[in-house]
């Protein structure tokens, strides 16, 4: 019996486990708090405490006011903080106990500007459309809320031009 | 026995251990050579071997070191 | 040996952060993230990857589930919101207005996954998996964030559309009925588009 759990604990699942797991996480989510699951609007809160930190003063910019109300309650035990730091701990405890935890080298300064170019465009991107895949394509579309869709399309079309992209440094310069 | 080629993706991501397989898989060997993808990256080895067995290709999995897998392609 | 102490020392951080975040009456997202990052990594589930792997490599298997991870929530968040409306309350649920922010939002953020190899959602889980290169992702998205914040209202002044919630223009029935069908054609879609073949 114990041997069995283990196997299951530690053994590829397939996709579809993973596509149900979220669908009644966030079902379960949205009945219990009313908001569907999201990262990136607490990761935005991180960039306030961040900025906070390093002394920019963003206090008298009017585009900013919605979230610095939010950041008066900010903590490590903001609901949003707890699912993204949840998230990353519930990843290290699997991946601890099926012996695939390593910290993995950086290849090159090419890895790094392109993670730091990538990052970049999906926090403006995210906050222009209130949302990422997760927030705005999964929230949305489930929410039965049309912006949800249009995200999808477009969002397609974005990873459409980043496929050319990759293509052209895969074959050129990596 | 074929040849045997190694390539080395150690902490890349995706879509960099796949595609760097299949450009070497399909250009570079011939029917009957091997490749060795080492990697560090537990879904680029479920993606390496998704994509062998659509194509026909035969592969294996061992594990070289704790979390670091080498992904053996023999071209069909 | 160990793995052993490693992993009874991440249970007991487990119940001491659930624990106080009780207290704090937010014990729910921790628990909810922990299954999230527990699940998506056993089914190496990624968002980006339903994108991109489709568009080059011609693989949709992550696709499809996501397809029916949103097939699923359709009808479970349906049901809530009928639910809510019979009970008089607001509406639950991510619904946001549409506009050229919404679209030119998410073009970016399509081109951003690509590049920097994961979504919003992997990049968390790859910090688990103990890949050091994804803290510079975060990096990056932290100032991007602020400044998308900042040109909102210049995007949104282009065009933008009051938010459209389907159920008020056709109706509970036919939306659930009509996206349902939709969530399946794109399957047949995509697994047509699986057979299909391109030597890159």
């Amino acid at each position: 019996m114990r041997k069995i759990i283990v196997k299951l604990l530690t053994s590829d699942w397939p996709y579809w486990v993973g596509g149900v797991g979220i669908a009644v996480i966030n079902i379960g989510l949205l009945a219990l708090t009313g908001k569907p699951w999201g990262i990136t609007t607490t990761v935005t809160l991180w960039g306030f405490k961040l900025a906070n930190i390093i002394g920019v003063r963003l206090e008298n910019v009017e585009a900013f006011r919605e979230y610095l109300t939010r950041l008066a309650d900010f903590n490590f035990w903001y609901g949003g903080n707890l699912l993204n730091v949840g998230l990353i701990f519930g990843v290290l405890v699997s991946a601890i106990i099926s012996r695939e935890f390593r910290f993995k080298k950086i290849t090159g300064k090419r890895q790094v500007y392109l993670a730091l170019l990538g990052g970049l465009l999906m926090g403006y991107g995210a906050r222009l459309a209130s949302g990422c895949n997760v927030g705005a394509l999964v929230g949305g579309i489930s929410s039965l809320s049309f912006h949800g869709w249009l995200f999808l399309i477009f969002a397609l079309g974005g990873a459409w031009v980043g496929c050319q992209i990759m293509y052209v440094l895969l074959r050129r310069v990596m | 026995m074929g040849k045997k080629y190694v390539l080395d993706v150690l902490g890349e991501v995706c879509p960099v251990p796949l595609f760097k397989t299949k450009e070497k898989v399909t250009r570079e060997l011939s029917s009957g050579d091997t490749l060795l993808v080492e990697t560090d990256f537990p879904r680029a080895v479920r993606n390496i071997i998704d994509w062998s067995e659509k194509h026909g290709h035969h592969v294996k999995v061992i594990e070289i070191d704790e979390a670091c897998w080498q992904v053996q392609v023999t071209k069909k | 040996m160990k793995r052993k102490i490693l992993t009874l020392l991440l249970l007991v951080t487990f119940i001491i952060i659930l624990v106080i975040a009780w207290e704090h009456g937010s014990s729910l997202y921790w628990a909810a993230g922990v299954l999230l990052g527990f699940i998506l990594h056993r089914c190496r589930f990624c968002f980006a990857a339903a994108f991109r792997d489709l568009i080059m490599f011609r693989d949709g298997s992550v696709t499809r589930a996501v397809i029916i991870s949103l097939a699923i929530s359709t009808v479970g968040f349906a049901l809530l919101q009928y639910y809510s409306g019979l009970t008089g309350s607001d509406v639950p649920g991510n619904i946001e207005a549409v506009g050229v922010n919404t679209m030119a939002g998410a073009f970016l953020f399509g081109i951003g996954m690509v590049i920097a190899g994961c979504c919003a959602c992997s990049f968390l889980m790859r910090l688990g998996e103990g890949f050091i290169l994804f803290l510079f992702v975060l990096i990056g998205m932290l100032p991007g964030s602020l400044l998308g914040l900042l040109h909102r209202q210049w995007w949104e002044s282009i065009w933008s559309h009051p938010p459209v919630y389907f159920p008020d223009y056709l109706g509970w029935g036919i939306t659930v009925v009509v996206q349902l069908l939709t969530l399946m054609g794109l399957y047949l879609i995509v697994r047509r588009w699986e057979k299909t073949e391109r030597g890159i």
